[in-house]
């Protein structure tokens, strides 16, 4: 990131683009501690204006917050939008954008809307597809849409461990598949991509961010689809696109699929045996499992009790004894597992 | 009834407010500094979630500074068009009851007591000059423009 001072006031050039940079301490007329080249840029599009970069001296972190109007002596300044309470109870003070820009004596109306493009062509801009550009474990060039990154994490190392049937990672307190791990995770940190897509999400391992990117360029399809869809020119090197369509398809399985098209499976909710030794087989099969307070259709009753069996929906009959009581004793012996199964997966099928 | 009055002590003189605006009267511990706001604007605080502007009232009287590096102020909080302040003064000493309608005060005060001046009450412990809270929050840069 270049930066050129004109006059006091400076401008950078970020993913070649050049904006108009001021440092929030001398607009708020304080001394910084930080020097200018280590302080950290933020990005602002005030509402209908330009972008314009805001140098700070640190980050905390971001969070949602109530805000509320401040008093008129404060909102007088014109840099200030309101205030709101963390969560120790000290007050916060929230920065107008719109404000601390023309404060700072940035021209927000003299720039064009769209931000002067300094390199590659500027046609086409709207329709061109963001990719984040990044390096991969193994250390290749790749890019994913960046649509479908929904943030990035870092993690000990020690996060990501084989469970069932494929690596996964730890991530607070959820536990998601992970794909990228194609060579040695290291030692320490790892730093994973969070893709979602809109119901489900999945890890994604890399090594380092190269650059926000656009694609320009044709795309070269891959032969066999695969984790990487094709291939194309970003910032003049090739590099591999990662499809995301197939890193869901392959790494969530038949955990795919939303809460409300899962088959309903009725289990007797005072049954211990049912709840700890027949609900992990019923729920891997697909099934979402009710108990019997459960107002609404199931789709499917498992029962011991011949005489509870359901009306209309299906109803597997379990029984303790291994041998069939008879000829019309259709009940399944409860650790016939692969009868259960099968009981179980023809039932679902046949919705 | 008679009203009453809180006397404070704002850069070592004794006024009255008027009890009626006071809300409460609090220790302040917690100062946040509100870079570029008018001067009198001492910073904000919080009291049961809910933000307070400070108001230092010798700031705002153009008499100084009030001395805030103890770290405990006290200062009494008033609701004006629904956004708390807190009056940052020397102490807070008693409620009394007025004896008197405000009546003007014909002695020169200083531009920053004339300001804010709704007249003097008697009270029991003698004359007292009663301050204008509204006058105290909006400060002298206010009233210039």
């Amino acid at each position: 990131m270049a930066a050129l001072t004109l006059k006091g006031d400076t401008v950078a050039t970020i993913r070649g683009i050049r904006v108009p940079e001021v440092a929030l301490a001398d607009i708020l007329g304080l001394e910084s501690a930080v020097a200018k080249e280590d302080r950290n840029l933020v990005v602002l599009r005030p509402a209908g204006g330009d972008v314009y970069a805001l140098g700070v001296d640190k980050i905390h972190d971001h969070e949602e917050l109530v805000v509320k109007p401040a008093a008129p002596q404060v909102m007088a300044t014109g840099l200030y939008a309101g205030t709101t309470l963390a969560d120790d109870g000290s007050p916060i003070l929230l920065f107008d954008p719109s404000g601390l820009a023309e404060v700072g004596g940035v021209k927000l109306e003299a720039h064009d809307r769209t931000a002067r493009v300094a390199e590659g062509p500027a046609t086409n801009v709207a329709k061109a597809v963001s990719v984040i550009l990044f390096r991969g474990l193994d250390g290749a060039r790749r890019a994913l849409r960046l649509a479908v990154v929904d943030r990035i994490e870092e993690v000990p190392a020690k996060a990501i461990k084989p469970g069932a049937g494929q690596l996964r990672v730890q991530l607070g307190e959820a536990i998601l598949p992970l794909a990228g791990v194609n060579s040695e995770l290291g030692k320490e940190k790892v730093r994973i991509f969070r893709l979602n897509d809109g119901a489900h999400e999945i890890g994604y391992a890399f090594s380092e961010v190269i650059d926000l990117a656009t694609i320009d360029n044709a795309i070269i399809p891959a032969e066999n689809p695969a984790e990487i869809s094709g291939v194309t020119l970003i910032g003049g090197e090739p590099a591999e696109l990662v499809d995301a369509h197939w890193l869901f398809a392959h790494h969530l399985g038949s955990a795919a699929g939303g809460a409300a098209d899962q088959p309903l499976c009725r289990l007797p909710s005072g049954d211990p045996w049912m709840q700890n030794m027949l609900r992990p087989i019923v729920e891997a099969v697909g099934y979402r499992v009710v108990g019997d307070e459960h107002e609404g259709a199931a789709d499917l009753v498992i029962t011991s009790e011949p005489r509870k069996a359901g009306k209309g929906a299906k109803t597997i009959i379990l029984r303790s004894d291994p041998e069939a009581s008879g000829d019309n004793d259709d009940s399944i012996y409860r650790y016939d597992r692969a009868g259960l199964l099968m009981a179980l997966k023809s039932a679902g099928g046949k919705r | 009834m008679n009203e009453l009055l809180l006397i404070v002590t704002i850069a070592s003189q004794r006024v009255a407010l008027p009890a009626a605006a006071i809300e409460s009267v609090v220790e302040l511990d917690t100062l946040i500094a509100v870079p570029r706001a008018a001067p009198h604007v001492a910073g904000l605080s919080a009291l049961r979630s809910r933000v307070l502007t400070v108001i230092d009232c010798m700031r705002s009287l153009e008499l100084g500074t009030s001395d805030t590096s103890d770290g405990i102020r006290e200062a009494a909080v008033v609701e004006l068009d629904g956004h708390h302040y807190a009056l940052i003064v020397d102490i807070v000493e008693d409620v009394v009851e007025a004896l008197s309608e405000p009546s003007p005060v014909r002695a020169a005060m200083g531009d920053g007591w004339e300001r804010v001046s709704k007249g003097m009450v008697e009270t029991e412990v003698g004359p007292l000059l009663l301050v204008d809270v509204e006058a105290l929050v909006s400060g002298a840069v206010a009233r210039a423009a």
